[in-house]
């Protein structure tokens, strides 16, 4: 019974389908045949032959009504009636180029703005770290009284043998381990170049969990150091240096003078956060590859980072305690590095996103009152804009057109709009995407940043919602309206109805509504923005840029090489700073570094980068501050600059308007190397480094301190 | 031109069905048949039974076929199917229930 219906009916519908126009013409055929014998029918009672074919025509109540009734038993009217109401809706966007643009460019934009700030805050707060059980991550900090009031944080990064310590004792943590951010010179056949890297111990590869994609990662024998020295390479530094070769492993390279035996390529998403200030010293960028922190080495005053992986069924405030109690004990026993200090655990994501968070929201919130004030702009063009169709909607009605079908077509173009709008502003997230990202601060974890399915989804969703938020208002407003008044009345004007002029009236309020709240959190942020850039700094910071120098230990063994050289690149940048051709101050700014020359023995200073380089200009003088403001006193002179003993009265440093592209040339010619310069996050920041293999000789430096 | 009285909501399915058990027909022809079985009293509208035809023949109940007249004039003749006939027999049924339910219902006596 059943199989025979279908072998009945299936033929017939794909008649329908495919031979569309045969079906059609057999319709108005059959139709014409059934008009033609009415009217003889009249015509043989005595009419009038004009008359009889006006009734046949009437008895039918609308012969394109009943034509359309009969198409739609077909089942597949609901396909040919979209594909009409599409095709109406491209033409009717054809009449109005200008509105049709406003409305999708208004979509676009909203949709592309909310897309793109999604993607930040997704990237930032919502995606979990890139590592298997995120949620057991873990930042390890100690705190400290004495940290706290210089400043203003108790959190300060652990010392290396209280960290050895820690590795050692049975805590929470299934692994634990360290690494700092770190620089390495690299000396390749055109000079030299400065790498980006960090300083890990194995505990790190072992607590993120993260396999190598070629050899192996660093592991606990590599933190004992002795043997030969090791490096791990990230995948981007792999691919650029050595094109993905996969022989790689067990190569050299040469990094700081030494050898280093490449054991293991680390796939990207490996990419562990790396800290703030000291980012603006180093090379910008991801780092490149890792080499072992080992126990011999002292962290002194670069940024530990601490990370701990749980163990399986041990919350983080439980292993934070048990962390604690052996710190305890470490601080009992009289270790010199714990004294009078404590330990602070936080979940690795929280500590990533930080403070960020609230900002972020809010950012987000704010892009969503666009969308919402976009989407009531748009609802209100689109109600005009039926109101001003109405004369259109009550011809069609006229002609047959069901109430359903022109609400359904109104609703057709509003969807249709919406969606080209959709696509338009996914387009437009992801080319802004990129410009957004620029435009950011540094943020955490900014570096991952990509435009993810998910907020793919998110702004179609977005799209969809408009569409059908927007889309029924106008369609709505047109079903309510009676034809004749329709005819009637907008012969005359184009004054809507009371209740249609309702809800624009509402549609208005709540846009200036909404506008207002936006402006006046744009303009608190704007004028919050405003008020910290231009707090006082003390110095110029038009035209300054900062050189972060790296001399190998190698040829820099004590102080007195270093302090000749900072003055030797002083002399052979331009010296007494006599023009616009030159920078006008050259100062060591992290002095350490270039004070020892070596890790070893650095000390632990915690202080503000202001307060070291005021030291430090103190310390050398090799700087010249005449864009600095003092508070009291005079500039240090030319004389005073070469001894320690500069008593510059100077409370404050800097430097000066300078051509440092000038500065680079020359420094390059000098044998400087390859400068980095890394003006995108910090415009006023320059990076310049050295292999001192082939730098100054040591006659050049004994010369300038002559 | 006056209006034919209502009818009963569902029984055009069945008048057209029960006459095109009788012989094929074109949907004109069917009309007058109606017309003159019932003695003017039961008619389908022009506008209503082209539509009521074509959801017949999708259901599968007729089937259709271009043929001539005996003028000479191509034409889309109906005829029952297989399954037609079930379900005028179904219809059939149907409309006896009901039309003796009404008949009793309006045979109470008054009181």
């Amino acid at each position: 019974m059943r199989l025979e219906r279908w072998i009945l009916i299936i033929p017939l519908r794909l008649r329908s389908l495919f031979r569309r126009e045969d079906v059609d013409r057999e319709l108005d055929e059959e139709l014409a045949f059934h008009l033609d014998q009415r009217t003889q029918e009249l015509v043989s009672r005595g009419l009038d032959p004009k008359e009889a074919r006006r009734l046949a025509y009437l008895a039918m109540e609308g012969v394109t009504r009943r034509a359309e009734e009969c198409r739609d038993t077909r089942g597949w009217s609901f396909v040919e009636s979209w594909q009409q109401d599409l095709r109406q809706a491209i033409r009717s966007f054809r009449l109005r180029p200008g509105t049709t643009l406003t409305v999708v460019s208004t979509i676009a934009l909203a949709i592309g703005a909310t897309t793109a700030v999604y993607s930040v805050v997704e990237s930032v707060l919502l995606r979990p770290l890139p590592y298997p059980e995120p949620e057991r991550l873990a930042r390890i900090w100690q705190t400290s009284a004495k940290v706290l009031a210089r400043t203003g944080s108790d959190l300060m990064d652990p010392k290396a043998p209280v960290l050895f310590e820690w590795l050692n004792a049975d805590t929470g943590f299934e692994s634990l381990g360290a690494y700092v951010d770190s620089s390495y010179v690299l000396r390749a056949n055109a000079g030299a170049e400065v790498i980006r890297g960090q300083e890990a111990t194995s505990g790190v590869f072992e607590a993120l969990g993260v396999l190598p994609i070629l050899g192996r990662r660093l592991a606990p024998a590599d933190d004992a150091g002795g043997g030969s020295a090791v490096v791990v390479l990230s995948e981007g530094f792999w691919r650029n240096r050595f094109g993905g070769n996969e022989q790689v492993v067990g190569t050299q390279l040469v990094l700081d003078g030494r050898p280093h035996v490449v054991v293991g390529v680390m796939p990207t998403r490996f990419s562990v956060q790396t800290s703030e200030s000291q980012s603006l010293m180093l090379p910008g960028g991801p780092p490149q590859l890792w080499t072992p922190l080992s126990r011999e080495v002292r962290v002194g005053n670069r940024n530990a980072f601490v990370i701990g992986r749980v163990k399986k069924g041990v919350t983080i405030a439980a292993a934070a305690e048990r962390l604690s109690t052996v710190h305890a004990g470490i601080v009992e026993s009289g270790f010199n590095d714990a004294r009078d200090t404590g330990v602070k655990v936080r979940s690795l994501l929280d500590s990533a996103v930080g403070d960020i968070r609230a900002t972020m929201w809010f950012l987000l919130v704010s892009v969503a009152l666009v969308l919402v004030v976009a989407a009531v702009n748009i609802a209100n063009i689109l109600t005009a804009l039926g109101l001003k169709r109405q004369r259109e909607l009550a011809v069609r009605a006229a002609l047959g057109a069901s109430r359903s079908r022109l609400v359904r077509s109104v609703f057709v173009e509003s969807a249709l709009l919406a969606v080209v709008g959709g696509v338009g502003g996914i387009a437009l997230a992801w080319a802004g995407l990129p410009v957004l990202v620029r435009l950011l601060p540094t943020l955490p974890r900014l570096d991952s940043v990509a435009v993810s399915l998910g907020v793919l989804a998110c702004g179609l969703g977005l799209t969809i919602t408009t569409a059908l938020v927007v889309g029924p208002l106008p369609a709505m407003l047109a079903a309510r309206t009676d034809p004749q008044d329709a005819m009637r009345s907008s012969g005359r004007s184009t004054t809507s109805g009371r209740a249609a002029n309702r809800v624009r009236a509402t549609l208005a309020v709540a846009e200036v509504a909404l506008a207002f709240v936006l402006l006046t959190g744009a303009g608190l942020l704007g004028g919050s923005y405003w008020r910290l850039m231009s707090v006082e700094r003390g110095f110029e910071t038009e035209g300054l840029a900062a050189m972060w120098v790296k001399p190998t230990r190698d040829t820099y063994r004590n102080r007195d090489q270093f302090r000749s050289y900072a003055c030797a690149a002083r002399a052979d940048s331009g010296g007494e700073s006599n023009g616009n051709e030159s920078p006008s101050a050259v100062g060591p700014e992290r002095g350490d570094e270039l004070l020892s020359g070596s890790r070893r023995g650095g000390r632990t200073d915690q202080r503000h980068p202001f307060d070291r380089t005021r030291q430090l200009l103190r310390r050398y003088g090799c700087a010249d501050c005449r864009g600095t403001r003092l508070q009291a006193g005079r500039h240090p002179e030319g004389a005073a600059h070469r001894g320690r003993e500069s008593n510059a009265g100077a409370e404050m440093l800097a430097g000066r308007e300078c051509d440092w592209a000038a500065f680079q040339d020359r420094g390059r010619s000098q044998g400087l190397g390859s400068g980095g310069w890394d003006r995108r996050r910090h415009p006023t920041q320059g990076a310049c480094c050295a292999d001192r293999a082939d730098g100054p000789s040591a006659g050049d430096a004994g010369r300038a301190r002559d | 031109m006056s209006k034919p009285p209502d009818l009963v909501l569902g029984t055009p399915n069945l008048l057209i069905l029960k006459i095109l058990a009788l012989e094929p027909l074109h949907g004109w022809a069917i009309r007058l048949r109606l017309q003159q079985v019932s003695a003017d009293v039961l008619q389908v509208s022009d506008g209503s039974l082209y539509p009521a035809l074509h959801k017949l023949e999708q259901q599968g109940w007729i089937q259709s076929e271009w043929k001539m007249t005996e003028n000479n004039r191509r034409a889309k003749f109906y005829k029952l199917t297989r399954l037609g006939r079930g379900q005028l027999e179904k219809e059939v049924a149907n409309w006896n229930g009901l039309s003796s339910a009404i008949t009793r219902v309006v045979k109470l006596k008054e009181a």
